[in-house]
């Protein structure tokens, strides 16, 4: 017989982290509150028919939140064989809240007391015998982080199930247990005994969502009105908060026989920890500087070494096995940049005037020396002279320099070649399929690093602070900090963060939240920022921390925006969240965390990329040309140049009205990787050996400006997302128009803050359009008026929350 | 002497659009379990995200 345990406990006590160690799952753990929203259920390990169930974290058996009804629903209907209560060593108190109600359930309940270890650790003693006593069921130590104790624990709620009843230790005063007694007579006397109590005690609370299944008739409801009365007249207080207060006082009573608390009234470190980085002053600008390193180490430092070794090794000619011989052919390409300038200019200049380099005396060229972003540094004048002096100099060849490895294009043309591959195939292998995967392929090292960056702050609890942070100021324009969780979960996909809204009670909010959050950099677009920071800007410190952080303005200005007019307007909504103490999160857990998130990036490479590079390697090479369809050997006679440029003239106003920047715009919707995987095939490409770094680089810095590729990059970060989140949005908002203005309010937002830093960019550098410059004015003054326009708060709050004594009547 | 000389070709044209295929069936089958191009199984919502289908 297949024996059901449920996991249960408050919210970030471990209920995951066990989970994940009792069945081998690998289910997503964070160090924040409300990660777990719906139930999950697995085999525990070495018993097949042992099923567990992880349930979203919960403080008390009486919902309020969307995580709290899946919960009590499955404990109330399903009942479990056993509970295996998950109890936070360092939070007693409020855990065993939860605890007191769950052993009136009548199902038997196994305590597991988490965080064994820091409790131990901070010299704190919970006497587990006298707990196990004063509560009425068996209580295991564990550590779910160190996975001790965890099958002790598993085992001792399957002996549960099989053989105990958990029968509850507390009583409440002499009045209440006088109106429960009552209640189980008149009520409840139907159902099997052990489960009479609890639902008595939920019916003198006037629980709504248990007295409406029980369909009471009037006159029971009456009589039992009359108890519930008396009692509250006898206490001077209210039902519910009676149960509560009752509760409490028990279990203090409990604590202080089992419970010794070495620091008392001292400050955890983690306390001491909060007292800096939740600062009122100090708080954001930690935020700021956090995040900046993030980015800047990802995108910047380690993560573009592995992406340059990627793209221009993996993906490219070829790499020295450990650096063996780079330097020393590094050094010989240092002195051959002059030579091999000078030599390919007088040849290109003989080759132009049909002459043989080696006998025109009489011809002149120029050279021109490039700097790393393909600058102009230096120009020579070149003559017969010069040119005779390094004519017999070679290009180095760097597999003449220590241990060369070849890359994956190299090889695949040598191979294709060798078997007498016909051309267009081979060019749409190489051109096409590993240009465009490859392309996006290369920056999976970045993505790694930031996923591995982010995992950490999450599990160490750092991004709870933030939201804690976050919320004084999204409260400010309507948000409320619960908003940043699905933003926090948006930095890996979006289709996600999207989800997580839902967890948003407040029907503004969660809308305002599912607008929003895409304009936070997902992983997708990681490698946009990246090739653009690389390409154009010469891998500067500032370009990818700027994208993230044009994400968050983008959120606030919205924020604002939205929130002055009518359909965003209205009360202020609350937030409580727990700070989850510090911990050092274990290495599996964070590869784990990292993995998940970087696994989706690489299997959409091999699928949506892929299928999405051969088609316009396929539109790129045909078109008409000459007067007859066919392959092209002009890019610009091609389909996809004759549909970009029928579309591009929307975005010349944004500095990129060419058909390249469109089309990777318009592919950017199928997945954001696409727009990468599209300048791939477009400006990739192996005919032509890189001079200085990617290919793609020096095809794209032809076509786009620094500032141009600045406003191509703010334009695709916060314009409409790709397809999968475009529908989760529309699941999400469950209403049409809702979807379409969401789509529309980001595609024009991003379209005039684009356009705006483009004009404006160009103004101040002497450049500026007079019509482009006005409408960015116009632009920069509607902002403004809209975030300094006052705006009357609500003073009063009001909240669907149920807390009053009447409302479950 | 035709099929000698693009043997090589067709070999790697069949090996392509069997990749391709491959591809369009497990994305077809993905979509169809209600799995998004993105990686849900680590998401929070994982269990919700697809109800509406």
């Amino acid at each position: 017989m297949e024996i059901k345990i449920a996991l249960a406990g408050n919210p970030n006590s471990g209920k995951t982290t066990l989970f994940n160690a009792l069945t081998g799952s690998n289910q997503f753990v964070g160090n924040w509150p409300g990660v777990t929203v719906e139930k999950k259920e697995g085999k525990l390990k070495n018993h097949k028919d042992v099923l567990i169930m992880d349930l979203p974290g919960i403080y008390s058996l009486s919902p309020y939140t969307l995580e709290e009804v899946v919960a009590r629903n499955y404990l109330i209907s399903e009942r479990p064989d056993a509970i295996l209560n998950i109890v936070d060593g360092t939070n007693l108190e409020r855990n065993l809240y939860l605890t007191t109600q769950l052993t009136e359930l009548g199902i038997p309940v196994v305590i597991a007391v988490n965080m064994m270890d820091v409790v131990r650790k901070n010299g704190d003693q919970i006497k587990i015998s006298e707990l196990s006593r004063e509560l009425g069921c068996k209580i295991v130590e564990i550590s779910a982080l160190k996975v001790t104790g965890i099958m002790e624990a598993a085992e001792a709620a399957i002996e549960a199930a099989k053989s105990t009843k958990t029968i509850p230790m507390h009583t409440f005063s002499g009045a209440v247990e006088h109106a429960i007694a009552h209640i189980e007579k008149a009520a409840v006397h139907n159902m099997p005994p052990e489960r009479q109590r609890w639902y008595a005690i939920k019916i003198f609370e006037r629980d709504g969502k248990v007295l409406t299944p029980l369909k009471l008739s009037q006159p029971v409801r009456d009589h039992i009105e009359e108890d519930i009365k008396a009692a509250e007249t006898e206490l001077d207080d209210d039902a519910e908060s009676i149960i509560t207060n009752e509760r409490y006082l028990y279990i203090a009573s409990v604590i202080k026989s089992c419970y010794k608390k070495k620091k008392a009234g001292r400050l955890s470190a983690s306390d001491k920890i909060d007292r800096v980085v939740t600062n009122r002053w100090a708080a954001l600008p930690i935020f700021a500087v956090v995040m900046f390193i993030v980015y800047f180490i990802s995108v910047s430092t380690v993560g573009s070494w592995a992406t340059d070794w990627a793209n221009v090794g993996v993906f490219g000619d070829g790499w020295h096995l450990f650096g063996i011989g780079s330097s020393a052919y590094s050094e010989a390409v240092d002195a051959y940049t002059e030579p091999g300038a000078i030599k390919g200019a007088f040849e290109s200049a003989a080759e132009e005037a049909g002459v043989d380099p080696a006998k025109a005396a009489a011809l002149t060229a120029t050279a021109y020396l490039y700097d790393d972003v393909g600058n102009v540094e230096e120009e020579i004048p070149v003559t017969y002279d010069s040119y005779l002096a390094v004519a017999d100099k070679e290009e180095p060849d760097p597999a003449d320099y220590g241990v060369w490895v070849p890359g994956i294009p190299v090889l695949l043309q040598n191979g294709l070649d060798s078997i007498h591959c016909a051309d267009w195939l081979e060019g749409l292998i190489l051109d096409g399929i590993v240009a465009g995967v490859g392309a996006v392929l290369g920056f999976v090292p970045q993505l790694l690093v930031l996923f591995l960056f982010l995992a950490f702050l999450e599990s160490c609890g750092y991004m709870s602070r933030v939201a804690f942070v976050m919320d004084r100021i999204f409260r400010k324009f309507g948000l409320s900090g619960k908003s940043f969780i699905p933003m926090l979960i948006g930095t890996g996909c979006s289709v996600p963060g999207i989800m997580a809204s839902r967890t948003i009670e407040n029907d503004r909010d969660r809308k305002m939240t599912i607008m929003t959050t895409s304009f936070i950099p997902c992983g997708a677009k990681l490698p946009i920022i990246a090739l653009i920071a690389g390409a154009l800007f010469g891998g500067a410190w500032w370009v990818a921390p700027s994208a993230y952080f044009l994400g968050i303005c983008a959120i606030v200005i919205s924020g604002i925006m939205l929130k002055k007019s009518k359909m965003f307007a209205g009360d202020p909504a609350p937030f409580v969240m727990e700070l989850p103490a510090y911990h050092w999160p274990t290495v599996s857990n964070l590869l784990r965390s990292m993995w998940e998130r970087a696994s989706s990036f690489i299997r959409k490479a091999g699928t949506v990329i892929l299928l999405a590079a051969i088609l316009i390697w396929f539109l790129s090479s045909f078109g008409v040309e000459d007067g007859s369809f066919g392959m092209v050997g002009d890019m610009e006679n091609s389909i996809l140049a004759a549909v970009g440029s029928a579309i591009a003239w929307i975005f010349i106003p944004l500095g990129w009205g060419h058909w390249q920047g469109a089309v990777a715009s318009i592919t950017g919707l199928i997945a954001k990787e696409n727009v990468v995987g599209t300048f791939g095939v477009l400006f990739g490409g192996f005919d032509e050996v890189a001079e200085n770094g990617w290919q793609v680089w020096n095809n794209m810095r032809a076509v786009f400006t620094p500032l141009s590729a600045y406003s191509f990059l703010i334009f695709n970060l916060l314009c409409a997302p790709c397809f999968a989140a475009m529908g989760a949005i529309k699941r999400e908002m469950n209403n049409s128009k809702w979807t379409w203005f969401a789509i529309g309010y980001q595609c024009v937002f991003a379209y005039a803050v684009a356009l705006t830093v483009y004009q404006l960019g160009m103004l101040f550098s002497g450049n500026g359009n007079v019509i482009g410059s006005i409408v960015a004015f116009l632009n920069v003054a509607f902002i403004v008026t809209m975030l300094f326009r006052p705006y009357k708060e609500s003073e009063t709050l009001k909240s669907n929350v149920k807390i009053g004594a009447k409302s479950g009547i | 002497m035709w099929l000698t000389e693009n043997l090589a070709t067709m070999i790697i044209c069949v090996i392509l659009a069997a990749v391709v295929t491959l591809v369009i069936i497990s994305m077809v089958g993905r979509k169809k379990k209600g799995r998004s191009s993105c990686n849900c199984a680590g998401c929070p919502m994982s269990g919700s995200c697809h109800h509406g289908k």
